[in-house]
């Protein structure tokens, strides 16, 4: 019997979290005993992605587009309203964050080419602006799949990986393409194009 | 003898003097209740009245660097400050920090810790909320905003925090929308409301044999909060006892100078059937500042409006279904800008009540006149959204025309 997307995807990641917390030095390091840190990150982008649709379809897109029974508003709080999707993926990737006793160390984040707070693009690190491209990027090999280097932050040195993120629901579209951040020379998105990217860093071992 | 004396005159005063500074530290530290000569400079005003709970901060944990820390860990500061940061969605909590991609702005303020922006015993450079960075600190990582928010970009960034708009911490107070929702309210609304009357159920005990922590065990929400502001925070340390007027830093009056500041300091046994006392009476008899002297010349008083000191200062409040006044009697003034949502704006309109508690001689006339200025923050808001047009903008445009007609 198959399992369904979701729960399959969550099995993998769990699978792969308990062989690194096995063997930390070696899921830190990338090497053969465990799980590679593009493996890693792969398994995280399927669950992250997973949960990522299921928000934007079955949660916003159906309750504020299709049965209008509530809001969705940047201001959630203030208009007792759902968080946006990239807001509900933001407040989850500041809780991993937050957590101390992770098996080994990993962080994720939204990003895109057309960002929509502008504070949020000032951090973008030069392997981020080319992954985001390559991933953004229709003649690109890596369009629509995924984009892998290393870089170092702060003297340390990570892997990350970076992979497409599409446009699902007419929630994502409609809410960017009407955006007050929105700049002329973003593009009109619609349904099934890339409009950012899923970040995820793992550090690596200091050679 | 004296010539032994004398040979060793010096090694014997110097021994002497070492063993007393050696005596007088150990006494200092371990000993002595009074450590004011520790203090290495002026505590703030939030922390004053326990600068002598020194293990409140200063932990014995991670006494990594002493001249830089002390010991003063994130923990420290969370033991009190957690649940309020929670509850009003702090905008920038510490694990937004901990993601290696926002090591670009820790590299120009270090936000992983709380010392960075508050730290403490620096009176020369500390500014409003316990701030003792420059006030333009927004800067380090938002410098973005002002070259593309078309209204913003005349101002300077110490304005952000100290204008009455912004809060690194609480930003919740006032958002775009909010601004919008009420924009062209008059200076009066419509349905002004007090917040409703707690239901009064009599208490089972005596007061006038009743201690604050008695009172704890049936009140311990209102307990629970009466710790975390001024009035009552000493009692969250067991060593300390309650506040008197006679450490406070504003004006008090001197036949209060040492009245403790427990449950019975305003809910006196013998005003009991007085429904002033607690929410306004009591206040007098400490309160000798500007602020407090005004308020019965004010329309607030004079009008038997209803308002008393509690209304603004101990506010009720909705927490999931349950009607509760909260006694932390320091919440609304962090700064007082929140005043404006939580208070206000329950009888006024949202501009008026802007203009009036931006205005420094306002706050010290207790609101005796109406405002002269006008706080350009709503403007700004429904400029930015006609100019972008939508749903909400003819209403806007209908209202801006309105006001321009009167």
């Amino acid at each position: 019997m198959k399992l369904p997307y979701t729960l399959s995807a969550i099995v993998a990641l769990s699978a792969s979290l308990i062989s690194c917390g096995s063997d930390e030095e070696e899921a830190k390091t990338g090497s053969s005993g465990g799980y590679e840190a593009e493996q890693v990150a792969e398994a995280l982008y399927t669950v992250l992605k997973a949960d990522r649709t299921v928000y934007a379809k079955k949660v916003v897109s159906r309750l504020v587009n299709t049965e209008g029974v509530i809001t969705a508003h940047e201001e959630w709080k203030e208009n007792k309203a759902l968080l946006l999707p990239a807001q509900f993926f933001r407040e989850g990737a500041e809780i991993v964050d937050d957590v101390e006793d992770k098996p080994f160390d990993f962080s994720y984040s939204l990003q895109s080419q057309w960002p929509l707070n502008y504070t949020n693009a000032e951090k973008q690190t030069p392997a981020v602006k080319e992954g985001l491209k390559a991933v953004s990027d229709p003649n690109n090999p890596a369009y629509g799949k995924k984009w892998v280097g290393e870089e170092d932050i702060a003297g340390k040195r990570y892997f990350v990986g970076i992979y497409p993120d599409k446009a699902v629901a007419p929630a994502c579209w409609e809410c960017h393409n009407d955006h007050a951040n929105r700049k002329p020379d973003y593009p009109e998105f619609k349904k099934g194009d890339v409009m950012g990217g899923i970040v995820i860093r793992i550090p690596l071992a200091q050679k | 003898m004296t010539k032994t004396l004398k040979r060793y005159r010096l090694p014997l005063i110097w021994l002497l003097l070492s063993g007393g500074l050696a005596a007088y530290l150990y006494y200092l530290f371990y000993e002595a209740a009074d450590k004011t000569a520790l203090l290495p400079g002026r505590t703030t005003d939030a922390h004053h009245q326990i600068e002598m709970e020194c293990a409140a901060c200063h932990t014995d944990e991670k006494l990594e660097n002493v001249f830089t820390s002390a010991g003063v860990t994130n923990e420290a500061c969370n033991a009190c400050h957690k649940e309020d940061l929670a509850n009003f969605s702090d905008s920038h909590p510490v694990r937004k920090f901990k993601n290696p991609e926002n090591a670009v702005f820790l590299q120009h303020i270090d936000a992983l810790n709380c010392i960075t922006c508050h730290s403490e015993h620096n009176a020369k450079i500390t500014g409003k909320m316990a701030v003792s960075v420059p006030s333009d600190y927004c800067a380090h990582c938002h410098d973005v905003t002002l070259r593309t928010v078309e209204s913003h970009k005349d101002l300077a960034f110490d304005t952000c925090s100290t204008a009455g708009c912004h809060n690194y911490h609480d930003n919740i107070s006032l958002e775009p929308s909010y601004l919008l929702r009420h924009f062209g309210e008059s200076k009066m609304l419509l349905d002004p409301h007090l917040p409703p009357a707690k239901d009064k159920v009599p208490c089972p005990d005596p007061w006038s044999s009743t201690s604050s922590q008695h009172c704890a065990s049936c009140h311990d929400t209102e307990m629970s909060d009466f710790k975390k502001g001024k009035h009552g925070m000493r009692l969250a340390f067991k060593n300390l006892s309650p506040m008197t007027p006679d450490k406070a830093r504003i004006p008090m009056k001197n036949s209060a100078s040492h009245a403790a500041m427990d449950c019975r300091a305003c809910h006196q046994p013998e005003k009991k059937t007085d429904p002033l006392f607690a929410s306004q009476n009591a206040c007098y008899q400490c309160h000798d500042d500007e602020h407090t002297r005004n308020f019965q010349s004010s329309p607030h008083f004079t009008r038997n409006t209803g308002v008393t000191c509690a209304t603004c200062h101990m506010p009720a409040e909705d927490r999931e279904g349950q009607l509760v006044i909260n006694h932390d009697n320091t919440a609304n003034l962090r700064p007082n800008e929140k005043m404006i949502k939580n208070v206000c704006t329950d009888c006024h309109g949202l501009q008026f009540a802007m203009d009036s508690m931006t205005s420094p001689s306002l706050l010290k006339s207790n609101f005796s006149s109406a405002p002269t200025g006008t706080h350009p923050g709503i403007k700004w808001a429904v400029d930015a959204k006609i100019k972008r047009g939508g749903d909400d903008a003819k209403r806007l445009q209908e209202i801006l025309e309105a006001l321009q007609g009167n």
